[in-house]
């Protein structure tokens, strides 16, 4: 993976050279003109022009520059000049008279325009984003840094294509925890799965074990997991016939598991205020077993709220997290602004007792990879021929990417397979393997830029597999200076006991960065839809 | 963005900022330039026979002085070389560069590729793009040039215009004097 990742690298720069090494301007060759005698440059517009060389017949040559005339008698020609040997060292910069009998041939040019108004412009847009982003970012370093354990599959390793994001919200070992994601993968081949974990963070992470849950599934099934661990093979998905928001249609954004997802902005007084989603689906099908197949991630609102979380810190960010570790009704304290913002609730019309009902409330942290999970329906409701689902969730913290309702065939049990081997640069890394393959005392310390692979034996060589990486372990933020100087311990407190005028205040500071850091952080991603 | 691709970005910034066409006239000074034009000879059998100074039109070809010579070019003597306008397939005649301030301009998106390293995250995305944008616009302004080729856009009886000697080689020169 390394090696090609270099190789298509360094191919896409030599292709960039190549491509301007045949990047030359064709201009017409008229731009210079010669004239083999004084009557010929008498009779041509030449003396309207600044400069004019005189090429000798010994092969000096004088470059006019400046007020030359011809002389009365048109022996001479004189004015302010430069004189070259043919070697072209100068000989001399001062007025002088040339005769023209010892001229060969006179040469003027017209003006050659540069080409330098388009790549000044382009820089000038590239500087226009650049440095109010590179200040924006020194000044909020909380808003540019930062993400979790990620994992990739296939090749891509770039964190815009991150299949799956590890334990994100155990910031501290006393908030350890384990993390299911359904890796969303198409069709398995060979015997041998390979599962690439990195450090893309100032963090240090501490991965206490990484698994695989492989689950054989039948062509055209899919296999999802719910917020309670199970699985449940599914034959058919139908998107919703109608997905509205108020009075915007958004069924386009939810019917495909692709780059096209549905976001809102966040209040500007109120971080916490709801919105709902309206999901129809007319003639579902369904007869059974039936569930909700929602794909989500959190938008860039956590990882503001986190780095705000240090910030207020400051100098004593120690001394709190080792009280967060100690103190459990601390811990639990601290946690109550998620329960303020919330998770996903799912709300289905139960026509026969003619109300909404609620069914589950589903939660996942992290802003980089999606989670693909399934929510369960009651039974009764899958029955009708028509379904109405309501998504109620806090605007502007969630993006939704897919929902669908499944026709839920069984429950299935996964195998649960452990690497057999872990890989750095190539090379077994047998102390790394040692580290992530069983839930005990012992972790895998990585800093920003490691990288593992993780390889997994397939049970059967031929069979495909629907697969979820299951990641335990918690991660520390690196502190940053500047956090340093934004020690505000009374905001602090008023954020986590959910004080009205510091979320108030806390959604006035977001709103003001919240769409650069959308728009600019996953723009490269959407550029097609 | 691994630490090496970092380096392979800052390296091809810091190479965009070289001046391999430096020996030929900004546009603002087409005007006085005292050298002919660079030229890049190719055979008849495809081959670059020489890049270099176009020095004079003979009677039989051009003069050229070499900046950069091929080992099979058979018309060498010392740096210079008379090549029989028969032999030539076609002349790449480069007469200026296309920037006045090919310095300034790759400087400038250099600075741009390494500022995005205070871009955080957003640097995934600024990178790439301060990449695949400046750096090309840094090299054409570094590297392209104002051309035409032989005999397609210009005729062998206007070729001589663009020599270092357009009246042809002095009698009182001789070719290994020249510098």
């Amino acid at each position: 993976m390394l090696y090609r990742s270099h190789t298509i690298f360094l191919l896409l720069i030599i292709i960039a050279i190549l491509g301007l090494g045949a990047c030359n301007y064709f201009i017409h060759h008229n731009f210079r003109h010669d004239y083999k005698d004084a009557n010929e440059l008498l009779h041509s517009e030449v003396s309207n022009k600044l400069f004019m060389k005189a090429h000798m017949k010994n092969g000096d040559v004088f470059i006019f520059s400046d007020n030359w005339k011809i002389s009365d008698d048109q022996s001479s020609i004189s004015g302010f000049a430069k004189h070259y040997d043919f070697n072209r060292y100068l000989i001399s910069e001062n007025k002088c008279t040339v005769f023209l009998d010892s001229v060969a041939i006179f040469e003027t040019n017209n003006p050659i325009d540069n080409k330098d108004g388009k790549r000044i412009i382009a820089l000038s847009i590239l500087t226009a984003v650049d440095l109010p982003l590179g200040v924006y970012c020194i000044f909020n370093p909380k808003a540019c840094f930062g993400s979790c354990p990620t994992f990739y599959y296939g090749r891509q390793d770039n964190v815009n294509y991150a299949n799956a994001e590890g334990f994100s919200s155990s910031i501290c070992p006393s908030l350890e925890d384990g993390d299911l994601d359904a890796l969303n993968n198409g069709k398995i081949t060979g015997g041998e799965f390979v599962l690439t974990m990195k450090n893309e963070a100032m963090e240090n992470h501490a991965v206490n074990e990484v698994k695989i849950f492989a689950l054989p599934r039948n062509e055209g099934q899919r296999i999802f997991n719910n917020s309670d661990g199970k699985y449940f093979a599914c034959s058919k998905l139908t998107a919703p016939s109608l997905a509205k928001v108020n009075d915007q249609v958004i069924s386009s954004r939810l019917e495909n598991i692709d780059n096209l997802e549905y976001f809102s902005l966040t209040d500007s007084n109120d971080l916490t205020k709801k919105e709902t989603i309206n999901l129809t689906f007319n003639n579902p099908g369904t007869i059974g077993n039936s569930g909700l197949v929602l794909n989500f991630r959190q938008t860039l609102l956590t990882t503001f709220l986190l780095y705000s979380v240090y910030g207020y810190m400051g100098d004593e960010v120690g001394d709190i997290t080792a009280k967060i570790e100690t103190d459990k009704d601390f811990r639990k304290y601290i946690q109550k602004p998620i329960n303020l913002l919330g998770g996903i609730d799912v709300w289905v019309f139960n026509e026969t007792r003619q109300e909404w009902q609620f069914t589950e409330s589903i939660f996942e942290a992290g802003p980089i990879a999606k989670n693909l999970q399934l929510v369960n329906l009651p039974t009764e409701v899958a029955r009708q021929s028509k379904i109405n689902v309501q998504i109620r969730m806090t605007r502007g913290y969630w993006r939704l990417d897919y929902t669908a309702l499944a026709s839920i065939d069984s429950m299935v049990v996964p195998l649960e397979l452990t690497p057999y081997k872990v890989t750095n640069k190539n090379i077994t890394d047998t102390n790394a393997f040692n580290n992530v393959t069983a839930n005990d005392n012992k972790y895998l310390t990585t800093v920003p830029g490691d990288s593992y692979q993780l390889h997994f034996r397939l049970p059967v060589e031929n069979n495909d597999y629907e697969l979820f990486v299951y990641s335990k372990g918690y991660y520390l933020e690196w502190i940053r200076k500047s956090w340093l100087s934004q020690k505000n311990l009374p905001k602090l407190m008023g954020m986590v006991s959910n004080d009205t005028a510091v979320w108030h205040s806390l959604a006035k500071e977001f709103k003001n960065v919240e769409w650069d850091m959308e728009t600019t952080f996953w723009s490269s991603k959407y550029h097609n839809n | 963005m691994k630490l090496t691709h970092l380096l392979y970005l800052i390296a091809l910034c810091l190479f965009a900022s070289c001046a391999p066409n430096a020996y030929l006239a900004k546009p603002k000074n087409i005007q006085n330039t005292k050298y002919g034009a660079y030229v890049k000879v190719i055979s008849n059998r495809h081959h670059v026979l020489a890049k270099g100074e176009l020095i004079a039109v003979t009677k039989n070809g051009i003069l050229v002085k070499f900046a950069e010579r091929r080992p099979f070019s058979i018309y060498s003597i010392g740096s210079y070389s008379e090549f029989p306008i028969d032999s030539i397939d076609k002349i790449k005649i480069r007469v200026a560069r296309t920037s006045d301030h090919p310095e300034a301009i790759s400087t400038w998106a250099s600075l741009l590729c390494v500022s995005t390293i205070s871009h955080g995250f957003f640097g995934l995305i600024t990178l790439p793009v301060n990449f695949y944008v400046g750096i090309p616009i840094a090299l054409d302004a570094t590297w392209a040039t104002y051309s035409f080729t032989y005999p397609y856009q210009i005729s062998r009886s206007e070729i001589y215009k663009f020599a270092r000697f357009p009246q042809g080689l002095p009698k009182n020169i001789e070719i290994k004097d020249i510098r």
